[in-house]
């Protein structure tokens, strides 16, 4: 009898050991998310200012919040007021960071063990490469909208480390990016798979006193859903356009 | 003895040139014809029966009923047994799990083109298709890549490298120009209803494994967006329907896609294609091409002829 037990628990032993290396695995983070404000927040400026305001090195400006990489005019600090039109593009497609970060159109996570895809509706997909490659020299790597980003798992937390961003504004907050900044973000899951947090930190001493960090949650879409495209052409003069922010009701 | 003990029922594979029929007749004794001596050191040359085994009995038959056996090599043999049992049934219960999920190729890489990578005869067209109509069609790609528009399917599978990633759900393939990346959904869905589908530069597609090759169904181009030119002549409209398969080659170093086109308005039979990708170097990184279109020289270099 002993034996047959013993026979039974090396099963069990067996069977658990070959389940626990087939099912060794990492958070899924495939499918479609959509960042959404559950408390409300009224209007882009309303989103804009739940975001920790960014603390800059004295000198370094203020870059108008969010908006696509390219839509204001160097210069263009001023708080956009009500009444007051404000570019909102320039004409030109694309996203890319952090912009499509905040953007309002679902985020497809396409999940491999050495590649991980973060593909917007729109040109700009982002590769983030989990092979353990490191970051190319900053001489050789050519700035681009989305940038350079190798990930890591640390537990149940995607660890992301992004260079060579082109240099504008746009960083929620405030902040600046520079091909030298580095972003951070920390993507986990919540509730089950239901949502994810993704939390970014900003980090480059000749812009930020100190890190800027602030927070995004994104649901989880039906299994069902497929992607759009947001189109987008610069020969449409429509494309070129101008926003005037209202009052804002309190 | 050791004759008897081998005329019992014994099956013997049939690559060793017996069947069934010859059980009981001569033939050689297992150990010669295997090189196996443990039948002789567990059986007591009687071999191995398992329906003779009563795992409710304290003790098996053949170790008790045996006068050759002995106590301590029958233990020793059941301790054996019942560990081989518990490895062949965990080993049965966790294979079938793998077969649940069948491993399919790994198309997952960067793949580039290269000089010989192109097999693309000349489409036969649909003799209302007019050399106005291909002229229009340039044009309107001409202005295409001068606005920096999507470049859509095909021309996106027309860039190298493409890197393509197998996920759980779908299988993506993303450019480097300016383009929207490529979602294959594989998780068994059907096209979206064309009635509420947007048409995009990509199309809608949904891909399915025939052995070792990814079968992919597009529909729901944009006529009027990206580029629409198709290699080897024709173009899109929003009746085009494109079929996919890909094949790795080589031991996976090389990918060959063949494109088949249907469409009734342009093409007077299908209109196969197939390109030869290699896989490029497992450290390539991915180039995000810009493309500004208010850079005035650009705009002239594609629109004006060159200057001699």
């Amino acid at each position: 009898m002993r034996r047959t037990i013993a026979a039974i628990l090396a099963f069990f032993l067996l069977s658990g050991i070959s389940w626990a290396q087939r099912g060794r695995s990492v958070p899924d983070l495939t499918g479609f998310w959509e960042r959404k404000d559950a408390a409300g927040s009224g209007s882009f400026g309303g989103i804009d200012a739940k975001i920790p305001k960014a603390v800059l090195v004295p000198g370094v400006q203020t870059a108008p919040p969010g908006g696509p990489p390219n839509p204001t005019p160097a210069g263009d600090a001023t708080p956009h007021k009500p009444g007051d039109p404000y570019i909102v593009t320039n004409g030109r497609c694309g996203g890319g960071m952090p912009f499509m970060m905040g953007h309002s159109a679902a985020l497809d996570i396409v999940q491999t063990s050495d590649e991980v895809l973060i593909i917007p509706e729109m040109p700009g997909t982002r590769h983030i490469y989990m092979d353990g490659r490191p970051h190319p020299p900053l001489n050789v790597l050519e700035p681009s909208t989305v940038g350079h980003s190798v990930g890591r798992w640390e537990g149940d937390t995607l660890v992301v480390d992004t260079i060579g961003l082109l240099a504008g504004g746009g960083v929620p907050g405030g902040g600046q990016r520079s091909p030298e900044t580095h972003l951070v973000e920390r993507y986990r899951v919540l509730d089950g798979g239901k949502q994810m947090s993704v939390t970014f930190t900003w980090q480059d001493p000749k812009i930020y006193a100190k890190p800027h960090t602030y927070e995004y949650i994104y649901y989880k879409d039906p299994p069902d859903t497929y992607a759009l495209e947001e189109w987008c052409d610069s020969s449409d003069p429509l494309q070129k356009q101008s926003i005037v922010p209202p009052e804002q009701r309190r | 003895m050791k004759d008897e003990c081998f005329n019992v029922a014994y099956s013997p594979p049939r690559e060793e040139g017996w069947t069934r029929h010859q059980e009981n007749v001569a033939k050689p004794r297992f150990w010669e014809r295997t090189g196996w001596s443990l039948t002789r050191k567990i059986t007591c040359e009687r071999p191995l029966r398992l329906r003779r085994l009563r795992w409710a009995s304290p003790k098996f038959s053949w170790c008790r009923s045996h006068p050759s056996s002995r106590g301590g090599e029958c233990v020793a043999i059941k301790n054996v047994l019942l560990l081989s049992f518990a490895l062949v049934f965990a080993f049965a219960v966790t294979s079938a799990a793998a077969q649940e999920t069948k491993p399919k190729p790994d198309i997952s890489g960067f793949w580039e083109l290269r000089f010989d990578s192109k097999n693309i005869p000349q489409a036969l067209l649909n003799s209302k298709v007019t050399p106005k109509d291909l002229e229009a069609h340039r044009q309107k790609d001409l202005m295409a890549i001068r606005w920096c528009n999507f470049l859509g399917v095909p021309a996106l599978m027309e860039q190298s490298p493409v890197d393509i990633r197998q996920g759980r759900i779908e299988i993506a393939i993303v450019a480097q120009p300016v383009s929207v990346a490529r979602h294959i959904y594989t998780d068994g869905r059907g096209h979206v209803n064309p009635d509420i589908f947007d048409p995009t530069t990509n199309g809608n597609s949904i891909g399915r494994w025939e052995g070792d090759t990814l079968v992919v169904d597009t529909i729901g181009f944009a006529a009027d967006r990206g580029i629409t030119s198709i290699p080897g002549g024709g173009y899109k409209t929003a009746a085009t329907h494109l079929t996919e398969r890909y094949r790795l080659l080589n031991g996976g170093k090389q990918l060959s896609v063949t494109f088949t086109w249907e469409d009734p308005n342009v093409f007077a039979k299908p209109h196969t294609y197939e390109f030869r990708y290699y896989r490029a170097d497992k450290e390539t990184n991915a180039r995000n091409w810009s493309c500004d279109p208010f850079d005035e020289d650009r705009a002239r270099f594609l629109t004006q002829s060159p200057r001699e």
